[in-house]
């Protein structure tokens, strides 16, 4: 069996416990026992945040001023203890007729029950309210958790939180509250950053090629800053109609494969109407398939040779066609020389490992 | 030149220009922020030291399209929380660290962080004496829905005003607020509940 472990908070841990700490912070801790709490918090700094957060809890308890009760605050609470007390009305029998002497209890059976009914609904009525009315003004309700954050983290408005000071002066039960949640929100901002292992910078900085951010910072500050609010406002933009939940995705799918659900059944419709056959559509849709690409193909082809560069370069062509071959030679060794710089180009910057911010003209060298 | 007495600012507009001092300078100033809020999210201190990484070589590289209008710390959160969410989403893990806080740096920290748990051979007497108040806000924390837990991380951590917190993990303010309350009532009922 394992030797237990030693418990890391107590007295055979070497640091003090909870309670002590808690004390020390309260001033509560004096002599002997306080110099030595002193001493281990020098050397200890877990110690010494949470000594930190007691001390932090202790001075926003303490920053809640004393108030008084509002109003007549003993005669408000004596008139609800005369409430309490107040006798109950007397019952007030319902007059019930007998007719014979047989028949005299039942009805006075009868008369009894219907009597407690009837009066035991009037004094329901007529007893007074038991809700207190709470110090610091009609309606005030009990503090919510989220309106307790937000108070201790002093989120709420001026004339708010002189409500809930008010409240709080006469409400032990929403200060104990406060309390509480003062306590957690103290140790969670005890809770300590943590580091990463050394060497983390260096082994980022051996990732980021410190050049090439430079060259694409730079060619960003070059663009307009019009384009560069456009481009962020457009991706914004297309960013807000990416769906985020499920449902938002199934819903986009759906709206998506609407035109093609449709035009699937327009073709479903179509096929089976008895006049038109399948085959009748597909021949259909063939020559309009390719009546439109001939459309195109002709309309590209137009633009490139019904214009005057084109002309020019038809020009250029049969003029070189009949140069001599000297020159026939020059241009093919110099086209074959700029292939060749091309492809070591490529070569050296697609397939060879480069360092870290060399560039083509670099390559070269 | 002396980049620590720079705005966050100043020094990204230096290594926009390719001062290599800059970005070193902008590591030392966000590399603990970004670790801790990462290493408490996915809770394995090797993992986070990636993600942490990644989160700065992305966030790096992409400096030209930082706008100075907004805060740096803000924007570079934003990169590590959304890569963080999306490798938990991947990922779904949930997995505890044992043997304290991923990344405690010494012993007094990772026994700060560790979690006790009883293992059959303590007495309930002895499972809550040997448990220390920082296990227990770490193991409660780990026990949050993740943006739960980016929210109270980012609010008490690392201080950001609730505004912040709503920019960096780009949900409205009333979100972050929901969020927060939550994750501290989660945590008070857990914190209660163990040491009840």
């Amino acid at each position: 069996m394992p030797a237990p472990r030693p418990p890391s908070h107590g007295p055979t841990s070497g640091h003090p416990s909870g309670e002590r700490l808690e004390a020390f912070a309260a001033g509560e801790v004096h002599g002997a026992m306080a110099r030595e709490v002193e001493g281990h918090l020098a050397g200890c700094a877990r110690c010494r945040a949470e000594v930190e957060g007691w001390t932090l809890l202790f001075g926003d308890l303490a920053s809640l001023p004393e108030r008084g009760p509002s109003g007549d605050f003993v005669g408000r609470v004596m008139a609800e203890i005369e409430g309490l007390t107040q006798p109950e009305p007397a019952r007030r029998p319902l007059p019930v007729p007998t007719h014979a002497s047989g028949l005299k209890g039942l009805a006075d059976r009868v008369r009894d029950g219907a009597g407690d009914l009837l009066w035991g609904g009037v004094r329901a009525l007529r007893r007074p309210r038991a809700a207190p009315a709470a110090p610091g003004g009609a309606g005030t309700r009990h503090l919510t958790p989220a309106g307790i954050q937000d108070f201790i983290e002093g989120q709420l408005a001026a004339r708010t939180e002189v409500r809930v000071l008010d409240h709080l002066a006469g409400c032990p039960d929403c200060s104990n509250q406060v309390e509480g949640w003062s306590v957690v929100l103290a140790r969670l901002d005890a809770l300590p950053r943590l580091a990463p292992r050394p060497g983390f910078a260096d082994a980022v900085m051996a990732r980021v090629e410190v050049q090439a951010v430079a060259a694409v910072a730079a060619r960003q500050a070059r663009a307009p800053a019009w384009a560069a609010a456009l481009g962020s406002r457009v991706l914004a933009g297309a960013s807000r109609l990416v769906p985020v939940t499920r449902r938002g995705w199934v819903a986009a799918g759906t709206l998506m494969a609407m035109p093609t659900v449709g035009l699937l059944a327009l073709v479903a419709a179509v096929v089976t109407n008895p006049v038109v056959g399948f085959g009748d559509l597909v021949t259909f849709l063939g020559w309009r398939v390719t009546d439109a690409l001939g459309g195109l193909a002709a309309g590209t082809l137009a633009l490139f040779t019904e214009t005057r560069l084109a002309a020019a370069l038809w020009q250029a062509l049969f003029a070189f066609v009949q140069a001599s071959p000297l020159a026939l030679s020059l241009f093919f060794l110099l086209t074959m020389g700029t292939v060749a710089a091309a492809a070591v180009v490529v070569y050296r910057n697609l397939y060879r490992p480069h360092e870290a911010g060399e560039t083509h003209v670099q390559a070269l060298s | 030149m002396d980049y620590a007495s720079l705005d966050d600012r100043e020094v990204v507009a230096l290594a926009c220009k390719g001062r290599e001092a800059a970005f070193r300078e902008l590591l030392s100033r966000y590399e603990r922020p970004v670790f801790s809020l990462v290493v408490r999210m996915v809770r394995d201190a090797t993992l986070a030291e990636d993600l942490a990484q990644e989160a700065f070589i992305k966030a790096f590289h992409a400096l030209g399209s930082y706008d100075p209008r907004f805060r740096f710390s803000s924007w570079l959160f934003k990169i590590a929380n959304n890569l963080t969410i999306d490798h938990l989403r991947k990922k779904q893990l949930d997995t505890v660290s044992m043997h304290g806080a991923p990344g405690a740096q010494g012993e007094e920290e990772e026994a700060r962080s560790r979690i006790v748990l009883a293992d059959g051979r303590e007495t309930p007497e002895e499972y809550t004496a040997n448990r220390e108040l920082g296990g227990r806000i770490e193991a409660a924390i780990s026990r949050l829905r993740p943006e739960y837990r980016t929210a109270i991380l980012l609010r008490h951590v690392e201080g950001h005003s609730y505004e912040e917190v709503a920019e960096i993990m780009e949900v409205p303010l009333g979100t972050v607020k929901t969020y927060i309350h939550r994750g501290r009532h989660e945590l008070k009922d857990l914190l209660a509940g163990v040491a009840a």
